[in-house]
């Protein structure tokens, strides 16, 4: 049996070392059209959210303090960056408090739309990858990761505002690729890695 | 079940093996390697053992077209809590296949969902507490429309759980099948309404027990709540009858409805369960109604964002799988805050929740929140009628003489209690919980408090952030003691005694006077006045009193003062006897949590958790005498003071060194005792470098990644870890080493 394991764990290393090359900007993983919902109760459509311009989704639940403190800082960057289409979106991922989150998020008047996952800390959150938050994704206008962060430090907000830059730079001139060669179809993942390396 | 598995599995393999797919992996790793003490402080550890933990899980998501697969895979040898997993058969802790269409969208495996507000269908998963009532299954949803949905949830599985908090593994099980169906339905200006259909067959059986040889009827038996305390009354008869399984069913009906009206942002949802209790011969018992009901409002008042939760539910004979309906209290976010919590009853609550935002200016915000709950059916009480009798050796007391029986009335008793339970009908009023009054009435409803201000922000042009509260929580954590009641009542019935007797004192008068006569016959002269009272004082003496007609002008006056001195010695004998005593469990805390954090610049940073606890846990057995007088011999308080106290200084290099101090001074009548746990952690933050960067930052993307690694080293406090009704101990950790690795493929 301890071979069986082995072996298990020598394949999973194997497929991480090859996967490597794709990890970065790979495609967001299939988000049905009801996964969020808006504090007026109406079905959001995830995929709808960055197809106008790169997105940062930040999960977080009250009763988390580096999750409350990270978004005073987030509300500025979409203020301060929100001509370049760049915008920030929360997820709020409470299922037993759901019903203080309102009060709090209208309260301190961020700047930024928020949003409830209907499953939870099971839910997108899950989906990207985590279990835990605060869980910050940045998404490029193909529907591809740019980036993940686990967790929040003050002071993480200055690097974190330096990836956003690099993110609104990176689908500024993917944009101007995409326009070049529009008979290429981006949505293909072989092209998406041309296509970053070009950029890079 | 293993059909599924397969169908998932090979679509797992399949995917991997011939697409170009979306994965994402996260990884979890715990390690640690020092002594865990039990049990954990404040009892005297007697047992030091190695803590060794080796806990890694991998939460896979690999997505292909509209298919999304996801698993749970764990390898743990041993882990924090639950089974070692070191078998290939067992790895995957939990997956399912999602189908996510257009409109259409299936689910297949473990379901993890939450409907509604989770009366009816909550599953999830608690790795704190080791929880997961994920159920093995389909489920399917349809969008008709944009503003109709149809969903549905089929499935079955075992509910697991833990006869004890201290326990590694959940020990007991039943199994369980459900059929869950709902809509939604937009309707005009924005209100949404769902309605629900769920039921449920539930199989509790004997057979299934634990290493103590205790079956679920056992477990149940042994809890202070209502259904513990039907079981208790019924087990003899649930262990003896010819059924070795229950059935339960239960069918229920929800509807919610979200909207917006008159500035006020409301929802309200209501579920009628009807269930069949479990009774003892029958396989399946009588159907009993329940329901379950939680609203919320939220408004603006005077720029103050107000919300106000209620919570009733009440099925108190109804074992819950699948409902988890929300807390309608404040979730713990302190350290010393989160280590006592309202353990709560979802099936036998009512409650408020009041919560208040007030911006005071841009930056700094004020918050309030008061939550209150009580039980909605309060445990009964216990009412003792005392028959007291004299015992068989008092009647040859009686004999002596009333001189004989006087010393020694109170020593000869004998007695028979016949007890009965008693409900308290009255329901305590909100202000009574608010203040928490002392009263039997309040404390059978096992009322809880907790009242939370604060004041957050940032000041000095935002280099400071902090948070600055109190936390002040009261609960009546137990009432009574397993199947005993929080409060016992005495009455004394006595029973009348000879010297009380007009038979009993004319009987000594004839003796009397006879002897008097006899012995006051010989007497004249000079010295007779002193051969009478001699004759007198022979008469009495041989008849058993203390006292003649020497000292009383008659004989009725002898009898008078022995029935008084009897009936005052009787009394003071009663006084001493109970006419009360409480049995319950009450904590108290009251804690000063605050934040710091300031921001050097450059994304250099310090931050400070400091935090102060005044907590009292006291097991009242207070006995109340007839003559009102208190005995507190047998209660027992115990009190701590806590402190807390967490400095970190985060580089701009990605990495955070933290020093860990916590102390309680802790108290129980003459014992006193001080514990100190520290530790030093350092975490170090890993970026994933640029893809087309040189060969090192290549290396180093393989290697770490984007990825945290945090190093402890020291001690850390154990304690009862409780989330949402569900309670685990933690081993106290002891000089050692924790690493604990978090990785973001």
């Amino acid at each position: 049996m301890k071979k069986n394991i082995y072996i298990l764990f020598t394949v999973l290393s194997f497929s991480l070392l090859l996967s490597e090359e794709t990890k970065r900007y790979s495609k967001l993983p299939v988000i049905g059209k009801n996964s969020l919902k808006s504090f007026s109760g109406e079905t959001v459509d995830f995929n709808s959210l960055y197809s106008e311009g790169p997105l940062l989704a930040s999960f977080w639940f009250l009763g988390c303090g580096p999750c409350v403190a990270e978004m005073k800082h987030l509300s500025k960057f979409n203020e301060k960056y929100k001509d370049t289409g760049f915008k920030v979106i929360s997820i709020n991922t409470d299922t037993k408090s759901k019903g203080k989150v309102k009060s709090f998020v209208k309260k301190k008047k961020y700047s930024f739309n928020m949003f409830f996952d209907l499953n939870g800390k099971n839910g997108l959150l899950k989906k990207l990858g985590s279990n835990s938050c605060p869980f910050t994704v940045l998404i490029n206008t193909d529907g591809t990761i740019f980036s993940k962060h686990l967790g929040y430090e003050r002071g993480d907000e200055i690097a974190l505002e330096k990836e956003i830059l690099h993110l609104i730079d990176y689908n500024k001139q993917f944009k101007e690729i995409e326009k070049k060669d529009s008979k290429t179809s981006i949505k293909e993942e072989s092209v998406i890695k041309e296509t970053v390396k070009t950029i890079e | 079940m293993i059909f599924i598995k397969k169908i998932i599995f090979l679509w797992f393999f399949c995917a991997i093996c011939f697409s170009q797919l979306s994965v994402q992996i996260s990884q979890q790793s715990n390690f640690a390697s020092g002594k865990s003490l039990t049990p954990s402080f404040p009892e005297d550890a007697t047992l030091t053992e190695d803590y060794l933990i080796n806990e890694n899980l991998f939460n896979v998501s690999i997505s292909k077209g509209s298919f999304y697969f996801n698993t749970l895979l764990e390898y743990s040898d041993p882990p924090v809590f639950g089974v070692n997993r070191t078998k290939l058969d067992s790895l995957s802790h939990s997956y399912y296949l999602e189908y996510i269409g257009d409109r259409l969208n299936i689910k297949l495996g473990n379901i993890y969902s939450l409907y509604t507000r989770g009366l009816i269908f909550n599953t999830y998963q608690d790795h704190s507490t080791d929880f997961d009532n994920s159920l093995m299954g389909i489920e399917i949803s349809y969008n008709i429309s944009n503003r109709v949905k149809l969903y549905s949830v089929f499935g079955a599985d075992d509910y697991e759980f833990r006869t004890r908090p201290d326990n590694q593994l959940n020990d007991l099980s039943f199994p369980y099948e459900i059929s869950f169906v709902g809509s939604e339905i937009g309707l005009p200006n924005d209100f949404f309404l769902n309605l629900q259909f769920y039921s449920q067959d539930q199989s509790i059986d004997e057979k299934i027990v634990n290493s103590n040889s205790e079956n679920t009827i056992n477990y149940y038996s042994g809890l202070s709540t209502v259904f513990g305390n039907y079981i208790h009354n019924n087990e003899v008869d649930f262990l003896s009858d010819e059924y070795d399984k229950y059935s339960i069913r239960s069918n229920m009906f929800g509807g919610s409805l979200q909207g917006y009206v008159f500035g006020v942002d409301m929802y309200v949802e209501y579920v009628l369960n009807k269930y069949t209790k479990i009774e003892p011969y029958k396989e399946m018992g009588d159907d009993v109604n329940g329901n379950f009901l939680y609203s919320s409002l939220y408004f603006d008042l005077f720029d103050a964002g107000v919300t106000y939760e209620f919570k009733r539910y009440d099925a108190p004979y109804f074992i819950q799988t699948t409902s988890s309906p929300p807390i309608v209290y404040k979730e713990a976010s302190s350290v010393l805050v989160s280590r006592i919590a309202h353990n709560m009853n979802f099936t036998n609550e009512i409650g408020h929740q009041f919560d208040i935002n007030y911006p005071i200016n841009d930056i700094i915000f004020f918050n309030a929140n008061l939550s209150t709950a009580r039980k909605v059916h309060g445990m009964d009480g216990k009412f003792n009628s005392v028959e007291i009798s004299t015992d068989s050796d008092m009647d040859g007391l009686h004999n002596w003489g009333p001189n004989t029986v006087l010393p020694s009335i109170n020593n000869h008793w004998e007695y028979n209690t016949v007890s009965n339970s008693y409900q308290i009908n009255d329901k305590p009023s909100f202000m009574s919980i608010l203040f928490m009054d002392k009263d039997e009435g309040v404390f059978s409803y096992s009322p809880y408090r907790q009242i939370f201000m604060g004041v957050s922000g940032s000041l000095l042009d935002d280099r400071l952030d902090f948070s600055v509260g109190f936390d002040s929580f009261n609960h009546i954590a137990e009432w009574g003691q397993g199947s005993s009641s929080g409060m016992n009542r005495y009455i004394y019935n006595l029973e009348t005694l000879q010297i009380f007797e007009d038979d009993y004192w004319n009987e000594i008068e004839q003796d009397y006077d006879t002897l008097f006569e006899a012995y006051s016959s010989s007497c004249s002269g000079i010295d007779e006045e002193e051969c009478i009272s001699l004759a007198h004082d022979q008469a009495a003496s041989e008849e058993g009193l203390d006292y003649s007609l020497n000292d009383f002008d008659s004989f009725s006056n002898i009898k008078d003062y022995y029935i008084e001195s009897a009936l005052d010695s009787i009394n003071q004998y009663l006084n001493s006897q109970i006419r009360y005593q409480w049995n319950y469990t009450t904590e108290r805390a009251f804690t000063i949590p605050t934040y710091f954090a300031w921001n050097v610049g450059n994304g250099d940073s310090f931050l400070l958790y400091f935090e102060n606890q005044w907590r009292k846990k006291e097991l009242n057995k207070d006995k109340v005498k007839q003559s009102g007088i208190t005995d507190n011999s047998s209660s027992k308080l115990e009190e701590h003071i806590e402190n807390y106290l967490s400095l970190s200084y985060k580089n701009r290099k990605g990495w955070t060194i933290s020093l860990f101090y916590n102390k309680d001074n802790y108290k129980k009548s003459n014992i006193k005792k001080d514990k100190v746990w520290s530790g030093i952690d350092l975490t170090v933050d890993f970026d994933e470098k640029e893809v087309n960067s040189n060969f090192l930052n290549r290396f180093s993307n393989i290697l770490v990644g984007d990825s945290k690694v945090s190093l402890f080293y020291g001690s850390q406090r154990g304690g009862l870890v409780c989330a949402n009704g569900i309670c685990a101990q933690q081993p106290e950790f002891s000089e050692g080493l924790k690493v604990s690795y978090t990785r973001i493929f």
